[in-house]
């Protein structure tokens, strides 16, 4: 359909506006029709009553009925107003009484029947009543000009409807005033939900989308994503339990083997067995710590000063760092800089990347680690730099910068970017070959502390 | 040793008497109890995770019966927990599977030494000894005349050789948490100790980590 709208708000808007336009022209029609029906009726038992009324004071005398009026009823027919008028006629068509103006109406038309009938003579409307008086049977006719101006029923249902018409429009065109703010309204839970849904990703799989004050009729949508949201979780728990467990599993005979290897005579050979054990023990060491910081992450979040943290850190790490020829050094503000995380998560991401600064450069690189007032903590060195047209793709899990290596390096980064989810922190990674690499850390600051806090 | 793996207890034991150190194997908890009841013992190699229960409520009974007895963990697990669990329950360091046998000989060595220190002995690094309890240090055959606050300082640095001693710590043990320090006083210090070892010919140096502390280090090895 090419003009049926997709939206389902446009959808109703446009049935109801359908509904509204075939009953503003239907709904006088029929109103009017009713109307009359009602007031030809109403006319009718009115002339009826007053033929009856008439039919009463007919009394059979012997010269012929003779007809006496209630003085009310007199008073009623004594003018030619509304061209009210009564007849007695006899089946012959003569006249036995009559109101003074009976001659202005066509009474003749009036059917002379056993019972009681209504006629219609032009303007005219009237009723045929038959009355018994004596052996002789005459009838009453009663009639009325329907156009006259005391039978202002016609008027009155025109002039009702063309009022009334507006009126009944108006508040039918305000139903889809009231129905599109209603459905807009679960429209916007729906959106609102959907927003939820949308900032759900594979590392915030905790987040469920908020259930009370939506509709009815939405919730069990949302109920069934938040149920699909806790079987994903509990199935990506499961695989980083799986992973954990793969690689504790691995530690023992790695460490058989690289015990073992000492035998080896041959001492180019060893050392290569070796270096490859190494290799084995970082990768396992570096896909636990992922699998661990999944578990570890729902922990919670403390303050503590990132200058103490970069100090331990680097005073673990510092001996290797030595050993390996590099250099490393911390700059850091004398006031505490108070941040809120899970400090061995930090640590952890922290270690990544100062091992990793000294792993992939040269002997004799410098090594800083620089501590801000707002929280972030920078690691920068002097080494060769990422070759790749956007650093940033570092931190993807398996991204090597050579492609060769296979020593871990794109596990360390994206443990880091990982943990920096956690923390709603920020991870960014600049580098340029030939001028070294800079990554930065930043943390959420700890309330209330602006940078400003004095030290302790 | 009390190590549940037969192959790497096999392995280990080789592996530490080609370095001199002579060790007897527990496959268990229970049977490690027992042997450590049975003979003395220099140190404890105890692996944490055990077939009958965790190797960190051995480490706690036996620091609740005030058994000095220096225990290194061995930890399959990730370092992260491993370090916490394990220090806190009283061991006196962790090597965390795969470990390479020269480092666990040296942290073998080095809470054997730090044990010795306290009791009053010699440290001996490189070509440098001292003594921990006259405060002698001498290079080679050569003596080397130190302040008392360079003896102090010699002192705190050899006897966690091979580790960054934060400045912290050295501002605490050398000038006490009364004393005003100085910002550079530190530094002054290990300048000085740093000129007599390097005028005495020590292969041992000074490394300061700056922002973080100093770390003596053998340079010949």
């Amino acid at each position: 359909m090419k003009f049926w709208p997709r939206s389902l708000i446009a959808r109703i808007l446009l049935l109801e506006l359908g509904a509204i336009a075939i009953a503003a022209v239907a709904l006088p029609m029929l109103l009017t029709s009713f109307l009359r029906t009602e007031a030809n009726r109403y006319e009718r038992r009115i002339l009826g009553e007053q033929a009856r009324a008439i039919a009463h004071g007919i009394s059979g005398g012997a010269s012929g009925p003779a007809v006496r009026l209630d003085p009310t009823l007199a008073h009623l027919y004594a003018s030619p107003y509304d061209g009210r008028a009564f007849v007695v006629a006899d089946a012959g068509g003569r006249t036995l009484a009559a109101s003074p103006y009976a001659d202005l109406v066509p009474w003749r038309d009036a059917p002379r029947a056993a019972a009681q009938a209504a006629f219609r003579a032009g303007a005219f409307v009237g009723i045929s009543q038959p009355v018994r008086v004596g052996t002789r049977r005459v009838w009453v006719i009663v009639t009325q000009d329907r156009t006259g101006p005391g039978a202002i029923l016609d008027d009155v249902v025109h002039g009702f409807i063309r009022r009334y018409d507006p009126v009944l429009v108006s508040i039918l065109l305000l139903l889809p005033l009231i129905n599109s703010a209603l459905i807009a309204r679960l429209f916007f839970a729906v959106r609102d939900a959907s927003r939820q849904a949308q900032a759900i990703g594979p590392h915030n799989l905790d987040v469920r989308i908020e259930e009370a004050g939506l509709p009815l009729e939405v919730a069990p949508l949302a109920h069934a994503t938040n149920d699909l949201l806790a079987r994903l979780q509990a199935s990506f728990r499961n695989q980083s339990e799986f992973v954990a467990n793969v690689a504790h599993e691995l530690r023992t005979p790695l460490t058989v083997h690289r015990v073992e290897l000492e035998a080896v005579d041959d001492p180019a050979l060893r050392a290569r067995l070796r270096q490859s054990a190494e290799r084995l023990g970082h990768v396992v060491a570096q896909l636990q710590d992922l699998a661990t910081l999944e578990v570890m992450a729902d922990d919670r979040f403390e303050t503590f000063d990132a200058r103490l943290l970069v100090q331990e850190t680097v005073g673990l790490h510092a001996p290797q760092i030595l050993a390996a020829g590099d250099t490393i050094g911390v700059d850091a503000p004398a006031a505490p800089v108070l941040v809120r995380g899970n400090p061995v998560l930090a640590g952890l991401a922290l270690a990544n990347l100062v091992t990793n600064a000294s792993r992939h450069t040269p002997p004799g690189t410098a090594i800083e680690i620089l501590v801000a007032p707002d929280g972030v903590m920078l690691v920068r060195d002097d080494g060769p730099g990422i070759a790749a047209s956007n650093p940033q793709d570092a931190t993807e899990r398996y991204w090597r910068a050579d492609h060769q290596r296979s020593d871990g390096a794109g596990l360390g980064l994206s443990i880091v970017r990982r943990i920096m989810e956690v923390h709603k922190g920020r991870l960014t990674v600049q580098s340029r070959p030939g001028e070294g690499t800079c990554v930065s850390l930043r943390f959420p600051l700890a309330p209330g502390a602006g940078g400003i806090t004095s030290p302790s | 040793m009390i190590e549940d793996d037969q192959p790497l207890a096999t392995a280990l034991t080789e592996a530490l008497k080609r370095r001199g150190v002579q060790s007897d194997v527990a496959a268990n908890l229970a049977d490690g109890r027992q042997m450590l009841a049975a003979a003395r013992y220099a140190a404890l190699l105890l692996d944490l995770g055990l077939p009958d229960g965790d190797g960190l409520a051995l480490i706690r009974s036996l620091r609740a019966q005030s058994d000095p007895i220096p225990v290194i963990a061995v930890s399959a697990r990730s370092a992260l927990d491993a370090r916490i669990a394990g220090l806190n329950a009283g061991a006196d360091d962790y090597v965390v599977k795969p470990f390479d046998v020269d480092e666990l000989t040296a942290r073998l060595h080095a809470v054997l030494r730090r044990q010795g220190a306290l009791a009053g002995a010699e440290l001996c690094f490189g070509n440098v000894r001292f003594d921990t309890v006259s405060g002698d240090l001498v290079v080679g055959e050569a003596p080397v005349l130190l302040t008392a606050r360079e003896r102090q300082f010699a002192a705190l640095l050899l006897r966690r050789f091979g580790q960054v001693v934060s400045k912290q710590l050295a501002e605490d043990q050398l000038y006490g948490l009364t004393e005003p320090v100085g910002s550079n006083a530190l530094e002054v210090q290990a300048y000085r100790l740093r000129r007599k070892l390097e005028a005495a010919g020590a292969t041992l140096r000074i490394e300061t980590i700056r922002g973080v502390g100093y770390m003596m280090r053998d340079a010949a090895a």
